[in-house]
């Protein structure tokens, strides 16, 4: 049976550690932990910024299903997400295969794709603004001078044309650090394995289907879910390219939430928003584990 | 495997022409800023400035009583506040984990590492009312925390691995030797950590500087807005048009990022597919 002494026993011979441990805790209870018990409490109130907080019980996430909007929020996401993640993904194995060599300059070019990542979203989105830009923007001038095209684009002008344009500045900011991920795992197949199915008779393609991806699928997951994570958060670069419109088009569940919080002070309504949020977020990251640790396993 | 020649002037013709393409926005944007305002908005684009002109830097540093410059000088100060307490906090953390196990520890190890399962932007709606409570909105302070709470999980990790990664025996050895445990850390386990912290320390930096959404929403006081949201609201309201006060500001705010990318990019790769390969 534990008793007083015996806890205090525990604690004067874990001392050290707990101390070491305490800011730590502190921080991660104060401003993790409590905001999350808190918005789950949030989300069954209509929640007040002053005065009496109503309880609702499910009533804000009966309206949540009601609410055209938040379907559109939740649709354009997804949407968004289709669509980037490819992008992101084919440019970026395709790097890391191109890189994937000894030969000398590789770590100048390697650098080099990575440079965008290093950018905040924020600039990168003001750094294509100007080049998306419908009178003087350096994109309509190319494509025109070189024939593609016989009047300007308004490269963010329809929903589609701005999801489009959006992703490929995500595309070009993000898939450096989607090829890191998947360079180190194709640095992480041994030599041997190439030389024996080279040995066996194997082809390049057959190389490539039968031992790289094998060997490095744990890695691609990694570097899947991780864009696909990040695209499922996107807020920055709508937020600075095109404000979610046109007609709310391009509206992230992000940005629904900030604006149901801090523009429409719905603070019990934006909490159920965040919980939905955070349950898809949490199935995505389960399902990543999984895939990891089933591939461990074999 | 021997590769052919036409293998490899493909390898370098295909990733030069790659790499003028990842290059190209920033380069342009550069040359924008250094135009004079008159050639920025012509038609055709002129690709070079008929001469180079810092006058775009020189104005946007001290327009409006140099509020771009309070702006930086803001990013700076939550940027080393926030790598300041999650150096100090992660490395005695790390420590914990990697040496100092006591029954029950591991539910502070999950529960730090469960901040990377959930987004903090779920908790944007009661971390705001929580700041408005403790007087912490509008306040480098209160960035600086929750910056940091939210980087703990990635760099506890990194710094229990860097820790973990050093022979146990050094701490037995100077613990027979009469040195206390906060000695050890200090004197051996520090010292012996530095690719561990540098890892942590550019991690840290880019994450700061870059973060725009809980700076937008916990600071929204002019006074104490970061450099993110400052550019943004120079386009969102008042510079919309004015591409050469754009493009300066976007250069201004990479320029940290790519300095410290460039001096340190060795850590800074190595911790971030360190997850990548087992």
């Amino acid at each position: 049976m534990p008793n007083l002494y015996s806890i205090q026993r525990f604690f004067s011979k874990h001392r050290t550690g707990m101390l070491f441990l305490a800011p730590a805790v502190a921080l991660n209870l104060v401003f993790f932990i409590q905001p999350l018990i808190r918005v789950i409490q949030m989300s069954f109130y209509n929640w007040r910024v002053i005065g009496t907080n109503k309880f609702l019980g499910l009533g804000n996430y009966q309206r949540l299903v009601n609410d055209p909007l938040f379907w559109r929020a939740l649709s354009n996401t997804v949407i968004y997400t289709l669509v980037v993640t490819p992008g992101i993904f084919l440019l970026a194995l395709a790097l890391a295969l191109l890189l994937n060599r000894k030969l000398p300059g590789t770590n100048v070019f390697r650098t080099i794709y990575f440079v965008p990542v290093a950018i905040s979203f924020v600039v990168s989105s003001l750094v294509w603004l100007w080049i998306f830009n419908e009178l003087y923007g350096i994109l309509n001038y190319g494509l025109s001078s070189l024939g593609l095209i016989s009047s300007r684009i308004s490269w963010l002008g329809s929903t589609w044309m701005a999801r489009i344009s959006v992703s490929l500045m995500v595309v070009w900011k993000t898939a450096g650090f989607s090829m890191m991920i998947l360079l180190a795992g194709l640095q992480g197949v041994p030599v041997q394995v190439y030389e024996a199915a080279s040995i066996d008779g194997a082809s390049t393609r057959q190389r490539f289907l039968y031992v790289t991806m094998p060997m490095i699928r744990p890695t691609f997951i990694l570097a899947l879910m991780i864009s696909l994570i990040g695209s499922f958060l996107a807020f920055d670069h709508f937020h600075v390219m095109t404000q979610g419109g046109p007609a709310n088009g391009t509206l992230t569940i992000v940005m629904y939430i900030f604006r149901t919080g801090f523009e429409y002070f719905n603070l019990g309504y934006g909490s159920a928003m965040s919980i939905v949020l955070l349950v898809i977020l949490i199935v995505l990251s389960v399902i990543q584990t999984r895939f990891l640790d089933s591939d461990n396993v074999e | 495997m021997k590769l052919k020649k036409w293998q490899v002037v493909g390898f370098y013709l295909t990733n030069t022409l790659l790499a003028i393409a990842f290059l190209a926005p920033i380069l342009w944007t550069l040359m924008t800023s250094l135009k004079p305002t008159h050639q920025i908005l012509t038609y055709p684009p002129r690709l070079l400035p008929e001469r180079f002109t810092l006058e775009h830097y020189r104005t946007i540093l001290s327009v409006n009583d140099a509020e771009f410059l309070r702006y930086v000088v803001n990013s700076l100060i939550v940027t080393s506040g926030t790598i300041f307490v999650v150096i100090v906090v992660s490395s005695l953390a790390g420590y914990a984990f990697a040496y100092l196990r006591f029954p029950g520890i591991n539910v502070f190890f999950v529960a730090i590492l469960a901040t990377m399962m959930v987004p903090f932007q779920s908790l944007l709606i009661p971390l705001y009312g929580f700041m408005q409570k403790i007087g912490l909105l509008n306040s480098y302070f209160g960035l600086v925390l929750m910056y940091s709470t939210f980087q703990l999980p990635f760099c506890v990790f990194m710094m229990r691995n860097s820790f973990a990664s050093l022979p146990p025996s050094l701490r037995e050895s100077a613990l027979l030797d009469g040195c206390t445990e906060a000695q050890v850390f200090r004197k051996i386990y520090l010292p012996l950590s530095l690719p561990g912290f540098a890892t942590v320390l550019v991690y840290s930096f880019m994450t700061s500087w870059n973060e725009f959404l809980m700076a937008l929403t916990f600071n929204s006081n002019v006074k104490v807005q970061t450099l993110q949201v400052g550019l943004t609201n120079y386009y969102l309201s008042r510079y919309r048009t004015s591409w050469e006060m754009i493009t300066t500001g976007s250069i201004i705010t990479m320029i940290p990022v790519l300095v410290v990318f460039f001096v340190l990019q060795r850590y800074y790769v190595r911790g971030l597919t360190s997850g990548a390969v087992k």
